[in-house]
This record gives C-alpha cells, sequence and structure tokens, in this order.
C-alpha cells in the first residue's frame, strides 16, 4: 500500500495520541485502509463518468473541486465590495463541502458494517472512533483545501497576506460549523426517523447536490449580470441567519478595514456559533451517536413509517391498474412505478437530469437575452420571439433518460424475468414504457411548458402539442435501436456506455425537428398538418415496435454467464448464439 | 398408484458448454410426480446449469429436455407458470416492499391481485414474517429474505419446484416447518428438486437422490439403494466416494498446522 501525505502529516501528532491512549499503529492502519477505499469510491456528483479501472476516484473529484474553487475565485477581481464577493465564495464553498458531506460522507458517518468487521477484533473502542473522526477531518479539509486554494492564491494576490490570514482561519472555523451541523443534523435526523427514511432523506439531500451543481455551473458566470449590488451595505435581519455573512464580515473588517458595527456582530457570530456546537456536539450529540446508529439496521417494516407511504403508492398504482385493466402491461405498469420510485440510485441519476431538462431551456432563453440590456426589453425580446422552441432541449434530455430505465442497483434480480412464464417480452417493455413516460417524462415535459405557456399564451398550445409528439416518436425510436434490455437489469455502467452515440442521435433528431418546426412557424404554415403526420408516426411506430416479437429475453443470461468465461470463449459464444438465430428465423420462415 | 408415477420431467443426453469448457456431459434423467429429489454435486459440477436449463433461463443446450411432456426448446413458456424456484443467491428487487414484490410475481403468474394479496399476507403470517409485508426487502434479515423466495416460489401452487439451498439463514423451526412443507407438497403429487451441500438435510428428506460430479450422474437411486451399492455408511461418505475425493483428512491437517505456524 502507498503512503499518503495526509497519514505522514499525522505521524507527527503521534505523541498526541498515545496520550490519549489510542493505538496509534493500528488506527493508522485502519485508516490507510479506509482511505484507500476511498480512492476507489466514485463520488455523488461524479457518478455519471466511467471510474476506470486502478484510477484514483478520490484525486479526481479534489481536482474537480480545485476546478470548481478557481472558477469561484474569479468572483475576487470585480470592483465590488469584499464582503460582497466573500459572501458569494464563502457560500459557495459552504454549500459544496457541506452536500458533499452528507453526499458522499453519510456512508462514513453512518457505517455499521465497519464495526461488525473491527468490534470482534482486539482493538478498543477509543481507536476505532479516532480513526473515523480522523477520517472524517481529512476527507474534509481536502475537499477544503481543495476548492479554497485557488481564491486563497487570487485573494492574497489582489489583497496581500491579510486576507491569506483571514482565510484560513475562518476556513477552519467554516470547517468546524459544517462537520458539527452536519453531525447535529444526522442526530436529529436519526433521532426522528427510522433506518430507511433516513436513507431516502440523504438520498434526496444528494439529488438536490447534483441539481445545484449543475445550476452552479451554469450561473457561475453570469451571477454578476444577474443580480445588481449596492455599493453600500445596509443590513437586513434575515442576514444574521446567513452563516456566509459571518464569515465574510471579518474580511470587510481586516482586510478592507471597513467600520460597522453589524460588521462586528457577524464575525462574533462565525466565531462563538462553530464553537457552541462543538459544545453542544460533545455534550449532547456524541454519547448517544453511536446508539442511535444502530437503527440504521432495524427493519422498518415493523413501524410502518415507508409501509404507509407505499400503501398509499399501492392505491394510486391500483387506479391505474384498472385504467390499464388486469393486462400483463397492468402489472408491469405498477411494477415499474413502484421501482423507480424506491430505487435510490436510479433516482439520484433520473431526478437530476429531469430537472435539468426544465432548466435547460431557461438557461438558453436567458444566454440569448443577455444582450437584451434592461429587464423589460429582455421580456418584450422574449415574447416576440420563438424562443419556446428551446423546448426540444427539454425534449432531447427527457428522452435520453430512456436508457436508464434499464439500470437499476437489483439488476442482478433480473432472473425472475427468466423463469416467469411471459409468453412476449413486449408486455414488459410496453408496461414499463407506459409507467415511465406517464409518471415522469410528460409529467416533466408539461412542467417546463407551463412557463412557457405563461409568456407566450395559449397561442403556442399547438406547438407544444406538436414537440409532445415529436419527444414520444423520439421515445419510441430510442427504444426501438436500443439493445432493449430488460427493465431494471443492468448495471448502471449501462448508461455510460451507450450515452454519448444515444445523446448525437437525440440532438440530432431534436435538431431536425426543430428545423422543420422553425421553418414552418416562421413562414406562417399552419402546423397542425405537421402535428398530424407526426402523431400518425407516434401509433404506427408504437405498433410496429411492439407487435415485432423481441428477440428471446433468454439470450441475456448467456452473455451474463459469459462474463465469467475469458473474452474469447465469449465471442465464440456469441457466434454461435447468432448463427443459432439465424436458423431458427430460417426454421420460422419455413 | 399408476397416477404417481406420472413422468414429469425427461431429460435426454443434455450437454452444455461455456465455450470449450464442458459443463454437462450427456445427463439423462426421468423424474416422475411427487417425487423429491436430491441434486447433490461438488462445486461446479453442472448442478445450476442443469437448473438453470430446465428454467428456460439458459436456451443453447444440446440434448432434450422435455417437461410434463412438452419439448422446451420448441414449445413456449407457458410450462414456466407451473415452476416454482428458490435460487441460491438471494438476488432480488429489494428496493421494493414484500408486498409490491409479491403482488409483482402473483400477477405474472396470473393470478388476481386480490388473490395474491390474500395469499400472501396469509403465507407470511405463517412464517411469522406478515409484520414486514410493508418493509423494504433491503431491510429483511437473511432469513426472512430466504421466507420471502420461499413464499414467492410457491405462490402460484406450481407442480416443479426448485430449491437451491432453500434452508439457509432459516432458524431451526423454520426449518421444521419448511421440511413438512416438502413432504405435503410431495404427497400432493409435486415434484421437488432440491439442491444443496448439506448432506444431512438431503439424506433425511428426499426419497431420491442423483449425484453429479464433472458433469455426468454418477449416481442415481434411493438413499437404501446408494448405501448397498458403494458399502458407506452416510451420504457424506458416499459423496467423498463417488466424486473421488479421500484427502480431506490431510487437507485439514495442513491447515491447522498452518495456522499454528509450524
Amino acid at each position: 500500500m502507498k503512503g499518503f501525505i495526509g497519514l505522514k502529516i499525522l505521524d507527527r501528532f503521534k505523541f498526541l495520541f498515545t496520550k490519549l491512549d489510542v493505538d496509534y499503529r493500528i488506527m493508522r492502519k485502519i485508516l490507510q485502509l479506509k482511505l484507500v477505499m476511498d480512492e476507489r469510491r466514485v463520488p455523488t456528483f461524479m457518478m455519471n463518468d466511467h471510474p476506470k479501472e486502478g484510477s484514483n476516484a478520490f484525486r479526481n473529484s479534489l481536482m474537480l473541486y480545485a476546478f470548481m474553487g478557481a472558477l469561484f475565485a474569479m468572483f475576487i477581481f470585480p470592483p465590488f465590495p469584499l464582503f460582497y464577493k466573500m459572501n458569494m465564495i464563502l457560500g459557495v464553498i459552504l454549500f459544496i463541502v457541506t452536500t458533499a458531506m452528507i453526499g458522499d460522507y453519510s456512508s462514513v458517518l453512518l457505517d455499521v458494517k465497519e464495526k461488525n468487521i473491527l468490534l470482534p477484533k482486539p482493538i478498543d473502542v477509543k481507536t476505532i472512533n479516532a480513526a473515523k473522526v480522523l477520517h472524517v477531518l481529512i476527507y474534509l479539509f481536502s475537499i477544503i483545501l481543495a476548492i479554497a486554494t485557488p481564491t486563497l492564491l487570487v485573494g492574497s494576490f489582489k489583497y496581500g497576506v491579510g486576507f491569506a490570514v483571514v482565510l484560513i482561519v475562518q476556513l477552519v472555523f467554516m470547517a468546524g460549523f459544517i462537520i458539527f451541523s452536519t453531525s447535529i443534523l444526522y442526530f436529529a435526523l436519526l433521532h426522528f426517523f427510522d433506518g430507511e427514511k433516513l436513507k431516502d432523506i440523504i438520498n434526496y439531500f444528494q439529488i438536490l447536490m447534483t441539481v445545484a451543481m449543475i445550476i452552479l455551473y451554469q450561473l457561475v458566470g453570469r451571477v454578476f449580470e444577474i443580480f445588481n449590488f449596492d455599493v453600500v451595505y445596509t443590513p437586513k435581519w434575515w442576514n444574521y441567519l446567513l452563516p456566509s455573512v459571518w464569515f465574510s464580515a471579518p474580511f470587510s473588517i481586516f482586510v478592507e478595514n471597513q467600520v460597522g458595527m453589524h460588521y462586528v456582530y457577524f464575525s462574533i457570530l462565525g466565531f462563538v456559533i462553530p464553537i457552541m456546537m462543538l459544545f453542544l456536539y460533545f455534550k449532547a450529540v456524541a454519547p448517544y451517536f453511536e446508539g442511535l446508529l444502530q437503527k440504521l439496521n432495524i427493519s422498518s417494516g415493523k413501524t410502518g413509517g415507508v409501509g404507509k407511504k407505499q400503501w398509499r403508492e399501492g392505491i394510486g398504482s391500483r387506479i391505474a391498474g384498472k385504467l390499464l385493466g388486469e393486462s400483463m402491461d397492468g402489472v408491469f405498469y405498477r411494477f415499474t412505478l413502484n421501482m423507480v420510485a424506491s430505487e435510490r440510485t436510479l433516482k439520484l441519476k433520473l431526478y437530476p437530469t429531469l430537472a435539468f431538462a426544465i432548466i435547460l431551456p431557461f438557461i438558453f432563453v436567458f444566454s440569448s437575452l443577455s444582450s437584451a440590456g434592461s429587464v423589460t426589453g429582455g421580456y418584450r425580446q422574449l415574447k416576440e420571439g420563438n424562443f419556446y422552441l428551446y423546448l426540444y432541449f427539454t425534449i432531447s434530455m427527457l428522452a435520453n433518460t430512456i436508457p436508464m430505465l434499464s439500470t437499476s442497483e437489483g439488476n442482478k434480480a433480473a432472473w425472475i424475468y427468466h423463469i416467469l412464464p411471459i409468453e412476449n417480452p413486449n408486455v414488459i417493455y410496453r408496461g414499463a414504457l407506459k409507467a415511465f413516460i406517464g409518471k415522469y417524462i410528460l409529467p416533466v415535459y408539461g412542467a417546463a411548458c407551463i412557463i412557457f405557456l405563461g409568456v407566450y399564451g395559449l397561442r403556442i398550445l399547438p406547438d407544444i402539442f406538436l414537440m409532445m409528439l415529436n419527444l414520444l416518436l423520439l421515445i419510441i425510436i430510442i427504444f426501438h435501436y436500443s439493445k432493449k434490455p430488460l427493465p431494471f437489469s443492468q448495471d448502471f455502467q449501462y448508461i455510460k456506455h451507450n450515452n454519448m452515440s444515444i445523446m448525437l442521435q437525440l440532438f440530432a433528431f431534436s435538431g431536425v425537428s426543430a428545423g422543420i418546426h422553425w421553418f414552418l412557424i416562421s413562414r406562417g404554415y399552419n402546423i397542425l398538418v405537421y402535428a398530424g403526420v407526426v402523431l400518425a408516426m407516434v401509433i404506427i411506430t408504437w405498433k410496429k415496435v411492439f407487435s415485432t416479437k423481441v428477440v428471446d429475453i433468454r439470450t441475456e443470461i448467456r452473455e451474463e454467464n459469459g462474463d465469467k468465461k475469458d473474452k474469447k470463449d465469449k465471442i465464440d459464444k456469441e457466434e454461435t448464439t447468432e448463427s443459432e438465430n439465424i436458423d431458427k428465423a430460417k426454421e420460422k420462415l419455413e | 398408484m399408476e397416477n404417481n408415477r406420472q413422468q414429469v420431467l425427461l431429460i435426454k443426453d443434455l450437454r452444455m458448454s461455456y465455450g470449450e469448457k464442458t459443463v454437462l456431459k450427456g445427463i439423462n434423467l426421468e423424474v416422475h410426480k411427487g417425487e423429491i429429489i436430491g441434486y447433490i454435486g461438488a462445486n461446479g459440477a453442472g448442478k445450476s446449469t442443469t437448473v438453470k436449463i430446465l428454467l428456460g433461463i439458459i436456451n443453447d443446450f444440446q440434448g432434450e429436455v422435455h417437461i410434463f411432456g412438452e419439448d422446451i426448446s420448441k414449445n413456449g413458456v407457458g410450462y414456466k407458470g407451473r415452476i416454482g424456484y428458490v435460487p441460491e443467491t438471494a438476488e432480488i428487487f429489494d428496493n421494493l416492499t414484500a408486498r409490491e414484490y409479491l403482488t409483482f410475481i402473483g400477477e405474472v403468474y396470473g393470478l388476481d391481485q386480490e388473490t395474491v394479496e390474500k395469499r400472501s399476507l396469509k403465507l407470511m403470517e405463517l412464517f411469522s414474517i406478515s409484520e414486514a409485508l410493508h418493509g423494504r426487502i433491503s431491510s429483511f434479515s437473511k432469513g426472512m429474505k430466504q421466507k420471502l423466495l420461499i413464499i414467492a416460489s410457491l405462490i402460484h401452487n406450481p407442480d416443479i419446484l426448485f430449491f437451491d439451498e432453500p434452508l439457509s439463514g432459516l432458524d431451526a423451526n423454520s426449518v421444521m416447518i419448511f421440511k413438512e412443507i416438502l413432504a405435503e407438497l410431495a404427497r400432493a403429487g409435486k415434484t421437488i428438486f432440491y439442491s444443496s451441500h448439506i448432506m444431512e438435510v438431503v439424506e433425511k428428506i428426499s426419497n431420491r437422490i442423483i449425484l453429479l460430479n464433472n458433469g455426468e450422474i454418477v449416481a442415481d437411486g434411493t438413499f437404501e439403494e446408494l448405501k448397498t451399492k458403494s458399502f458407506e455408511g452416510s451420504l457424506e461418505e458416499i459423496f467423498n466416494q463417488l466424486t473421488g475425493f479421500k484427502k480431506y483428512k490431510e487437507i485439514a491437517d495442513e491447515f491447522v498446522s498452518t495456522i499454528q505456524g509450524v
């Protein structure tokens, strides 16, 4: 195992741990193992990337944090009061680091498995806990360091060494604030909710974080265009509630030599609150934390928290079942709804894409309008244009979620499809697609449309209808040309492998559709004829896709088995299956 | 009696290979209604491959497989509606609740929702896990998951059952219930394939034992028949003898001396 810088630094403080009765040698060993595992864990916001075997995921994520930090560090340059700029930068740092803690670190903070491994060994609890705390600290400081270093460099370059000193002090307090507030937050959550609910909440945090990251990227360059800053700052009461305000105030006092009592009050808050939290944590939280952690292992079925919710959904899906009849479609419709609603990793990928599908057209609208100068001018330009055509971006993003339907954390459970007496696998796909379109795709599309309807009024209703039809057509085409893996039967890598080519096809299709659409409206033609054609195509392709019998679903499993054997064998085997399929097809023809 | 000799499964010269590795080298087997078959063999002997072929999970085999008199490679999937399966690895869509999973399985088997729900609740009650009906399967203990898999495999009242280590994780009381269920099912004319590495259990519950070694059937008969043929006292010893494994004592000795640092 290789050495870590963090560990080497730690070695200098060995005496401290020995004094605290911690077995330093063992603690270091545990810590080293944890850091090795970290390198292999892919952080939440990078999950869409394909981690190469042997690459250092943690270091890559730090590079990304540093890159983000470099973007935010640019805030230092515009000629605004430092208080505003630091608010922005520290706010972003606080946000990213906190969400990273919640997202990626929940697994560490809330790990109960490690205890099962470590506690039976002759290691005392103190050593294990010391390793845990240090692990969290190393992680936290690595991220903070990565993200704040650009600001530190740029800021000291512009404002001198004083800036660097203030920033370093503030970063330490911020780290304390983050670690204690997340711990207290977890403590509260654990206190009120049981394991599964807590996992759900963590899941939503992760989704929120991913969405926020996407938006932040988009907004970072435009933030100064959007907000107008007053040169003289007048504090409002709610400013006292913002942590970024507390931590920014000292910069005004010490770097810009601003005097103003509110800066002093803010600074005091930024100093006192982390210390208060420290005491709160060690007095009220830490002694009980481990005990509460055991809750994570308890089956929630007994308490009924999740159960009731699921029951309600059961009634909802029953109504859908009534609509679809007691057909197999209906069975798979309900199955798909239940699966997507409860599959956390899938949601973590799906929801941000859905959110982005709503946001994307508006990002383009804003960047097109930013030349307008004033808000009213921009709005007039918006109203006169055909900006609703940006909804084709929404369409592309939405259709891009279709491959996700075949992925799941529990993809190994897909054996069940093969032992079930399903005459025609089409029912599986049809039910699943209907559920996915009805529950996720159309509502999200509708949400994006409502905003444009607000601007353009009902006159764009036919356009929205046409675009919806294009969306459906696109989904059918994407589905048809995919390998048609069964729903929830693939590892998440599946999306990654297919993503690029699908994306290109999607944008090509959307581009052409948008072109035709734009051509028709700019010439003043009635688009309803075109809509009629697309509608007919949707109906025909839907019928056609589901009337041709899908290649026997059983062929898939063999490929899975083949993975275990060496590659050459696999190729041989695939060739034989192909020739077999051809033989079968010949038999059918005869 | 005549009825009980009714043939439910016929395998003729079944061969299967993954690439160059041959897993099954010509299996011939005839199975009748009401039989409990202990299907045993060393790791990699080809047990799971056989079961996967019978279940229709693997379909590029050579040879003939008839279930309920139908050739499974020619006929559709209808026969699957009369089969129940508990796989060895408890892979399951465990983000669903028990109720959602059972309802899904039952409905695919063609039961109506009300029947499935009534049945699953009743069966879970009998296995004393009914309080977990609305819980996510991921929060279940190993035993609870196993019980759920057993219920899912039986919910549609199948005629042939494939159990692969079905007792893993079950407590002693549940094991007794389950063994009794097996006996009852066999009396009701169901055919049961019971695959396990625990020889004592196989010896007790099966009325026919099939031992697979290197893709071939090396023994087939009742426990008594096997005993007289091989002059060994227990199924475990018969297993050792027939699979040609005699070195267990030497290996064990070496293992222990290694940890003792000799």
